[in-house]
């Protein structure tokens, strides 16, 4: 039985070896950027990244933590993206420092997000499986629709909402937030490398702390046996429910972050693609490894920007890189490869391994 | 088990055929089980039958029971403490007896007797049944109603007989689809009683835990928990309200470790909101002290303290039983129950078991019900068995009992065995 090496080694493998990557990376990419060394095109991108990977966090939450493949994730992105740039209008007009602003934006946003997934989250958790996949597919197709439907605008009466036509908002001064499919428009900027870097932060918390603790557990139990959580006493929609409004709320504000870093945003930017996008770094990082999902999110995102300069064939090289990634780890050779890595670097054991001898079970 | 026949004194000729006792007995056959009647002309046991007030006091362990029972089935003692005097008589002798002492009654009791006898005559009269003579003779001598109590199919340990019994089932039943699967199943556990479900290949025991355990609803019939009827609980619920499981196949959480597992067991037991968790608050350190502690204490049980930090699907087959059963434990139920907990031991392993088996119940003073096919350990540890064979009880009863009971051998082994 290997023990935890050293007292880093420890620590490593916990919830502070993953915090210690974030934060390195940041420091890294932060000094790269004020050098002056990255492309624009990257620096640009990165609040970007950072919504990404708080997506990708949260939807593992559900995907890989809660066990429910759920399609919609974008739907509530959008909702909170939405709500939190209204939310940002009009607490611009009263407070002026921006940074408040924003986060008091990121909250209402939350919360809507929040709500959301728990009104969808109500019928879907009747689900499981692929039906419940189905259901939040639909689920993320509605709001989408709703949101490429909905006009919000705002003027000295306060805000007006219409779901015909921004002339239906009746407004004689004031400005447009939401205008429909063409989205919210005149977007303030207000997302910053600094606050993707504390939005990860912020999330990556929420969800190791919960899984770490007895929601968490009660959590991951439904997932693994729900049959057997339910014969010691875990109601066990309460717990997939959890996780789902948890997951909306941290994905509501990812999506401001994402929304908040562009000048104008169109509903069709959360649409099913976004969806499946955000599940493909899931999946890639790893179901339920919430450090794989960092890593995946970063990599997957930036990697279309890097293979930019060979145009056409760049869409091309992303799948290969894709099922490379997908295919590799079962590959023998690469496998002999990996046993060898750990083998010779203590660091990278795995945390526990069979006491004595394993006897046949004998099913 | 008490052998009540041994301590209760023969009276008043039980067996002799007696032309009162026959003639009451056929009125008794007016709506009364059958068993009752049996008893009643002496070919059953005369224990059924206690002095009333003695009856009441222990009216939870006697109860009705309708199915038929098996040819030697023990049949509860109404009163089994030695030090108490008898106090029992047979039914009719008590009747007379009360006719001649009515005097000494109360007048409550004396109205209460005549509005029974009225009830009992406009009976009579209305079924014609009863002679003339009689009837004359009752409206003279204003004839009761004989109550008697009924006897019960239930049996439990001496030791729980005053203590409401941990779980009653009456009549319970479910089908699926045409067939009926379990099918007025009536069991009572004492409190601290360790009791068998045993029964061939697909006779329906885990059919019973998953009525227990509300995984299927019942379609019929109605279970009580000590005492608290569950009808309409969930699985959560009725966990919560005490009773715990394991499984057949087992069910563990395999990506967690094993005190997380238990820790899971003990969700009800230790409380800490999501904010809680999410913040970590100074309730959530403190829970988590506390999720940790209880868990090694129970792994202690099973000496598997020192396996806390095993992912639980790693570890080996028996000590996976053996986490079933601590995580069922952390639970705190009132009833455990075990399905096939040997299953795939070894029989060190399972005499490891059988004396774990007997320190849960002294230690934690609770029911523990298993099913299981060694019957080496079910005649062990059992106190009370029960037979199962095509969803209905066949047989209950103490080891010895079911051992030399023909009808559990033939369902056992076929009907061809006698002959062989």
């Amino acid at each position: 039985m290997v023990k935890g090496t050293t007292v880093f080694g420890r620590l490593w493998k916990g919830p502070f070896g993953t915090y210690l990557i974030v934060v390195v990376a940041y420091a890294i990419f932060q000094v790269l950027a004020s050098a002056g060394s990255l492309p624009s095109v990257i620096v640009g991108l990165l609040p970007t990244i950072c919504a990404y990977i708080s997506a990708t966090i949260s939807l593992n939450l559900v995907v890989g933590i809660s066990g429910e493949l759920s399609l919609g994730h974008a739907g509530f992105m959008s909702v909170g993206a939405y709500t939190g740039i209204v939310a940002a209008t009009c607490y611009s007009a009263v407070i002026d420092i921006p940074w408040l602003v924003f986060i008091l934006a990121m909250l209402t946003g939350a919360v809507f997000a929040a709500i959301a997934g728990f009104v969808v989250g109500v019928p879907v958790m009747r689900l499981s499986g692929d039906y419940l996949a189905i259901v939040t597919l639909a689920f993320g197709e509605i709001i989408k629709n709703i949101m490429n439907n909905l006009y919000v605008g705002l003027d000295d009466a306060g805000l007006h909402f219409s779901f015909s036509s921004a002339q239906d908002l009746h407004m004689t001064n004031g400005n447009i937030i939401i205008n429909g499919p063409q989205g919210a428009v005149g977007v303030e900027q207000l997302s910053t490398f600094f606050g993707g870097f504390i939005l990860v932060l912020v999330t990556l918390a929420v969800v190791l702390n919960l899984i770490r603790s007895r929601s968490g557990r009660a959590i991951m139990a439904v997932r693994d046996n729900s049959i057997a959580a339910e014969s010691v006493g875990i109601n066990t929609t309460k717990y997939r429910l959890m996780a789902f409004v948890v997951a909306s709320a941290l994905a509501g504000m990812a999506g401001l972050m994402y929304a908040m870093n562009y000048n104008a945003v169109v509903p069709v930017r959360f649409d099913y693609n976004a969806s499946i996008l955000i599940l493909v770094y899931v999946v890639l990082g790893g179901i339920g490894n919430i450090r794989g999902s960092i890593i995946s999110a970063t990599v997957l995102v930036v990697l279309p920007e890097v293979l930019r300069f060979m145009s056409e064939y760049r869409m091309l090289i992303y799948a290969i890189v894709l099922i490379a990634v997908m295919v590799l780890p079962n590959v023998p050779a690469v496998q002999r490869f990996l046993d060898y890595i750990q083998d010779k670097i203590p660091f990278f054991r795995s945390r526990d391994e069979v006491p004595g001898d394993v006897t046949e079970g004998a099913e | 088990m008490a052998e009540p026949n041994d301590r209760i004194p023969e009276r008043g000729g039980a067996n002799q055929p007696d032309p009162e006792r026959a003639r009451a007995a056929e009125e008794l056959q007016n709506g009364l089980d059958p068993r009752v009647e049996e008893a009643y002309r002496g070919t059953a046991n005369e224990d059924l039958y206690g002095e009333p007030d003695d009856f009441r006091q222990k009216a939870p362990v006697a109860r009705t029971g309708d199915e038929a029972p098996a040819p030697d089935m023990d049949l509860p003692a109404a009163d089994t403490t030695p030090d108490e005097p008898p106090m029992r008589e047979e039914a009719l002798e008590l009747e007379r007896e009360e006719e001649r002492a009515e005097p000494d009654k109360g007048m409550a009791a004396l109205l209460n007797r005549r509005s029974r006898q009225g009830t009992y005559a406009a009976q009579a009269a209305a079924k014609g049944r009863g002679s003339k003579a009689r009837t004359a003779t009752r409206a003279k001598a204003t004839p009761r109603t004989r109550m008697v109590p009924l006897p019960s199919d239930g049996i439990v340990p001496e030791r729980d007989l005053h203590q409401t019994p941990v779980l009653e089932c009456r009549h319970l039943g479910i089908d699926f689809g045409g067939l009926h699967a379990v099918e007025d199943f009536n069991l009572i556990v004492g409190k601290t009683e360790i009791a068998g479900l045993i029964g061939p290949n697909g006779a329906g025991k885990t059919t019973v835990f998953n009525l227990l355990t509300k995984v299927y609803q019942p379609t019929r019939g109605t279970i009580l928990l000590d005492g608290v009827d569950t009808h309409g609980m969930s699985t959560p619920k009725v966990a919560q309200a005490g009773i715990a499981r394991t499984f057949q196949n087992i069910r563990l959480f395999a990506n967690l470790t094993v005190e997380e597992n238990v820790a899971i067991g003990l969700h009800n037991q230790v409380r800490c909101g999501m904010w809680s968790s999410i913040f970590r608050l100074p309730k959530f350190w403190v829970s988590e002290h506390e999720f940790h502690k209880q868990a090694l204490e129970l792994l202690d049980i099973f000496s598997m303290a020192d396996l806390a930090d095993v992912t639980a699907g790693n570890l080996p087959y028996g000590a996976q039983r053996r986490l079933e059963i601590i995580r069922a434990l952390a639970t705190h139920p009132k009833l455990l129950l075990l399905d096939e907990p040997a299953a795939g031991m070894n029989p060190v392993e399972t005499e490891e078991l059988m004396t774990n088996i007997r320190k849960i119940r002294d230690d934690f003073q609770i029911a523990v019900m298993l099913i299981e096919h060694d019957m080496d350990l079910v005649m062990n540890i059992c106190e009370g068995i029960a037979v199962l064979n095509y969803g209905k009880v066949i047989a209950k009863g103490t080891p010895e009992e079911i051992q030399g009971n023909q009808q559990v051998i033939e369902a056992y082994l076929g009907s061809s065995a006698g002959e062989a």
